[in-house]
């Protein structure tokens, strides 16, 4: 293992990228299950209203504004701090190639998810069975929350950053897997948990490392905190505000604290109303208790502890703000989840089951972009 | 220990190489934020923090006094209690506006030099934020520049005219507190020298405004 570790770090940047992230060719189910989940996505959006615009909605119209103009904190308004800075970055790039701002947004998202399923398909095959694999990536195709990957939204990209920083982690490509955490710590603030895998994942490589692969290892472990931290840096050399992150949060009813769970939840009841956005709040609370009960499973399968505590920070932390809003969305870049999932429907026909309930429910989930939000 | 030293140095030179690498990428990547946009978030600021403000208003020939606030207050005459911008001319009448684009007088009759929902679309600090809100999500929408107003040198905020109305705030200068806003809409222009303060209870009382209690 040294030997081979040794060998890495003469290779250069790009074999490096090229071993590090390489996956095998995508099967024909891969693909299969990809096209199926795109197509329930397109076809019923296009029900609703045949326009590129459906898929640019929401929270997609706050990146496309900072695409467009930079950050700019607005105190006691909802602004756009609130959202992190890579995939609008990205958006700017595609902006810059002649793609027009409507469409950079869906087709980024929608080219970033293939690459994303692949990802999540090569490394869940290094770590389960290649059973296990299909099943946890034909879910992720089709879970009902999917839609969003077509959506402007930095869910697919965030994906493939943290399926690659592992995978390149665990084939001793610790630099690649630095620059991919870091990417995803700058992408979405679930990237900052990638940590934990890493840590785990350094540690089981521990004995085969000489001191320059131990160093590489610090750094890919630290980088998704270093890609996150570059964030209020930059707010703070722009905006003066460090905290405007934080600070816009909080006009969305977002602030973090250790008690706030109990107002997330003594929240519930008022959840109940005619607003149409109840059906949301009902919808987030409801995948709120299947992710926890999916982490279960997830144990049960043999998932490493770190991947564990990644899903459940991704899951549960996010209560700890007061509100279970959109942790539907945030549960869509925890792998383990999939994993979960997997591993209780190993009987063929359970399998079948979920898959044609998880498609329904994506083509009713789709039909909600008309009525509310994700 | 020298191995173990320089595995430490290494990582920590890479950690801070990626939020290097992070940081500068958003700065080449991101445009900053325009000065007008800044100066109006600044106001926004102020106007949020201070719900309730008062008023001198001119317009035409005509200056009087008047007070906003956010809140719940009796609708008077058995109408119950209403929710919204409460807006008190003197002389004039009470006004509220309501959501869904209820309006409910509570009483005295509306002046035709100065109509409410002009009053309070100049003079409302919740209202203003609002216009000048939308107006950060456009981009050129806002204008400023140096200038004068209410005996003090200021920055004037200008919005881009949509259809028939045209905002213009100015702020002071250092910390954009505003100070004077003049809408022209529908062949009316207001203007109002905007007081943001506290509530309370002597103002009220002079402005005749009966919040309801909260409990």
């Amino acid at each position: 293992m040294a030997e081979q570790v040794k060998d890495v770090s003469r290779l250069s940047a790009a074999e490096s990228l090229a071993r590090g992230l390489s996956i095998p060719r995508p099967p024909l189910w891969l693909i299969g299950s990809w096209a199926v989940g795109r197509l329930a996505v397109v076809l019923t959006a296009a029900a609703i209203r045949p326009s590129i615009w459906t898929f640019d909605l929401w929270d997609g119209r706050w990146y496309d504004l900072v695409a467009r103009s930079g950050y700019l904190f607005v105190p006691g308004r909802l602004s756009d701090p609130a959202f992190f800075p890579l995939y609008p970055i990205l958006l700017r790039g595609l902006h810059a190639l002649g793609v027009s701002w409507a469409i950079a947004g869906p087709l980024l998202s929608n080219l970033a998810f293939p690459l994303a399923l692949a990802l999540f398909y090569a490394l869940t095959r290094e770590l389960f069975d290649a059973s296990l694999a299909r099943r946890a990536t034909i879910f992720l195709a089709i879970f009902p929350l999917g839609y969003v990957f077509s959506m402007a939204y930095p869910e697919s990209v965030a994906l493939v950053f943290i399926a690659a920083a592992p995978l390149a982690a665990m084939r001793g490509r610790w630099w690649l897997a630095a620059a991919c955490a870091g990417a995803a710590g700058l992408t979405r603030p679930e990237g900052l948990f990638l940590l934990l895998p890493l840590a785990g994942i350094a540690w089981q490589q521990r004995r085969a490392l000489d001191a320059t692969g131990r160093g590489a290892t610090l750094a890919a472990v630290l980088a998704p905190t270093a890609g996150a931290v570059a964030f209020p840096l930059y707010l703070a050399s722009v905006l003066n505000d460090p905290l405007a992150w934080t600070r816009a949060q909080q006009a969305w009813h977002r602030s973090f604290g250790i008690t706030r769970i109990v107002t997330a939840f003594s929240r519930l009841p008022g959840y109940v109303s005619y607003d149409p956005l109840f059906v949301r709040d009902i919808r987030d609370v409801a995948f709120f208790f299947l992710y926890l009960g999916l982490l279960v499973a997830a144990r049960r399968v043999g998932t490493p502890l770190p991947w564990l505590a990644l899903a459940a920070g991704i899951v549960v932390l996010p209560a700890f703000s007061g509100s279970f809003t959109s942790i539907a969305r945030f549960g869509l870049v925890a792998p383990p989840l999939f994993w979960g999932l997997a591993g209780i429907t190993k009987n063929a026909r359970a399998e079948r089951g979920v898959q044609a309930l998880s498609l329904v429910l994506l083509v009713l989930a789709t039909l909600s972009i008309g009525y509310v939000f994700p | 220990m020298r191995q173990a030293l320089l595995s430490v140095a290494m990582g920590l030179a890479g950690a801070t190489a990626v939020a290097g690498a992070g940081w500068a990428l958003e700065a080449a990547a991101l445009p900053p934020p325009e000065h007008a946009d800044q100066v109006a978030a600044a106001a926004i600021g102020w106007l949020a923090e201070h719900p309730f403000a008062v008023d001198v208003f001119h317009a035409g020939h005509h200056r009087l006094h008047g007070a906003c606030t956010q809140g719940s207050f009796r609708a008077g005459h058995g109408r119950g209690v209403v929710h919204g911008t409460l807006i008190s001319l003197r002389p004039g009448p009470v006004v509220v506006f309501a959501r869904h684009h209820q309006v409910v007088r509570i009483h005295g009759a509306p002046l035709r030099f100065l109509p409410p929902s002009l009053a309070a679309a100049v003079g409302c600090p919740r209202r203003l934020a609002s216009t000048l809100d939308r107006a950060t999500h456009f981009g050129d929408s806002l204008r400023v520049e140096r200038s004068y107003a209410a005996n003090q040198p200021a920055l004037k905020l200008e919005l881009r005219r949509v259809h028939d109305e045209r905002l213009t705030l100015y702020v002071s200068p250092q910390r954009a507190r505003p100070l004077v806003a003049i809408l022209a809409r529908d062949g009316k222009v207001a203007t109002a020298r905007i007081y943001l303060g506290n509530t309370t209870p002597q103002a009220l009382r002079h402005f005749h405004i009966s919040p309801w209690p909260n409990r």
